[in-house]
C-alpha cells in the first residue's frame, strides 16, 4: 500500500513534467527565430531593392537558415532539412511584391 | 522511502515517459511551424513601405498608401506575415531659403496586435546651412556658387530597434553640382548661388538645397 502511494505521486509529477517540458518546449519562439527576425529587419532597412543572391549570400551567414524561397521558387535550400520553422515577410521591390520564406532550423 | 518492487515500478514509469516524450518529440520533428513571434520584422515590413512611399511622394509620383497597406492585410492571409492593424500619420514640411533650410518626412504608425500595439516611425530628414563662396567656370562663363554643408539622414525607430542612416547622395545635374562627402552624414554641396538643385539618395529620396 505505502509503495503504490509513492508510485501514483510519482505519475502525477512525470505527467506533469511532461507538460511543462512541452508547453515551453512548443510555445516559446526559439532565440534563433528572434535572431533571423532581427537579421531580415536589417537588412531590409540597410537594401532598396532586393536582390535574391545578395540575399541568400547574407542569410547563409547564419547556419540556422535551411531554406529560402522566393515567390514561391526555392532559391536555397540545405539538403536533408528535417524541421523548420518559417519566418514570412514582403518586400517592395521597386513597385513589385516580393514574397519571401525562410526556414529556420527547428 | 519505497521497497524494492516500488523502485522497479518508478524506474520502469520514468523509462516509459522518458520514451514517450522522446517519440512525441520525434513526431513533432517531421511537421511544419509558422513562428508565431510578432516582432521587428513586423515593424521593418511597415518602415520599407514608408520609405517607398516618401520615396515616391518626394519624386511627385502618385502613390496610395492605404493600398499598400491593405496589399500587406492581404499578406496577412495568403503568406502568414502577422501584420497587426494599421494606422498611420504623415506628415513633411520644407524650409528653403538662400542662407539655410531643412526638410523632413514622417510617416508614424501604430501596428495594432490583439495583445499589443507597436509605435513605429520612418523620418528622412535634412538640414543645409551656408558656408561661403565661390567661383566656378561652367561651359565657359563664370558663376558664383553658394557653397553650403548638408547633412542628411534616415531614421528608422520601432521598439526593437533605433537605426539612424547616413545615405548616399546624388545631383540630378551632376556636371553643374559639386558634390563632396566628409562623414557622418554631412555633405559639402556647391550650387550656383540663387538656385534650388534637387538631389537624390541612395533610396530614391529627392531633398532640395538653396533658395
Amino acid at each position: 500500500m505505502r509503495h503504490i502511494e509513492g508510485v501514483l505521486i510519482a505519475i502525477v509529477y512525470l505527467i506533469f513534467i511532461s507538460y511543462a517540458y512541452s508547453w515551453i518546449r512548443f510555445s516559446f519562439p526559439k532565440y534563433d527565430i528572434i535572431e533571423v527576425n532581427r537579421a531580415i529587419a536589417y537588412y531590409i532597412v540597410q537594401h532598396k531593392y532586393f536582390e535574391i543572391r545578395d540575399f541568400v549570400q547574407y542569410v547563409k551567414l547564419n547556419p540556422n537558415i535551411v531554406l529560402v524561397k522566393v515567390d514561391g521558387r526555392t532559391v536555397y535550400s540545405i539538403q536533408s532539412i528535417q524541421s523548420y520553422t518559417t519566418i514570412n515577410f514582403v518586400f517592395l521591390n521597386n513597385s513589385r511584391w516580393v514574397e519571401v520564406i525562410v526556414g529556420v532550423r527547428s | 522511502m519505497f521497497d524494492r518492487r516500488g523502485q522497479v515500478l518508478l524506474l520502469a514509469i520514468a523509462i516509459f515517459a522518458s520514451i514517450l516524450l522522446f517519440t512525441l518529440y520525434s513526431i513533432n520533428k517531421s511537421s511544419l511551424k509558422i513562428a508565431k513571434y510578432v516582432g521587428e520584422l513586423q515593424s521593418t515590413m511597415v518602415l520599407q513601405i514608408s520609405r517607398e512611399y516618401v520615396s515616391d511622394i518626394s519624386m511627385d509620383k502618385n502613390i496610395d498608401l492605404n493600398e499598400l497597406v491593405n496589399k500587406l492585410y492581404g499578406y496577412n492571409t495568403s503568406l502568414g506575415i502577422f501584420i497587426g492593424r494599421l494606422s498611420y500619420l504623415y506628415y513633411n514640411y520644407t524650409d528653403l531659403n538662400i542662407d539655410d533650410g531643412y526638410g523632413n518626412y514622417t510617416l508614424i504608425w501604430n501596428i495594432v496586435y490583439p495583445y499589443l500595439s507597436n509605435k513605429v516611425r520612418f523620418t528622412f530628414y535634412w538640414n543645409y546651412s551656408l558656408k561661403n563662396y565661390y567661383y566656378k567656370n561652367v561651359e565657359g562663363v563664370v558663376a558664383k556658387y553658394s557653397n553650403y554643408s548638408l547633412y542628411v539622414e534616415h531614421r528608422y525607430v520601432c521598439p526593437q530597434f533605433d537605426v539612424r542612416l547616413n545615405p548616399c547622395i546624388y545631383a540630378f545635374r551632376r556636371n553643374i553640382v559639386d558634390l563632396r562627402y566628409i562623414g557622418d552624414g554631412c555633405w559639402i554641396v556647391g550650387i550656383p548661388r540663387g538656385s534650388i538643385e534637387k538631389l537624390y539618395d541612395e533610396f530614391d529620396i529627392v531633398l532640395k538645397v538653396g533658395g
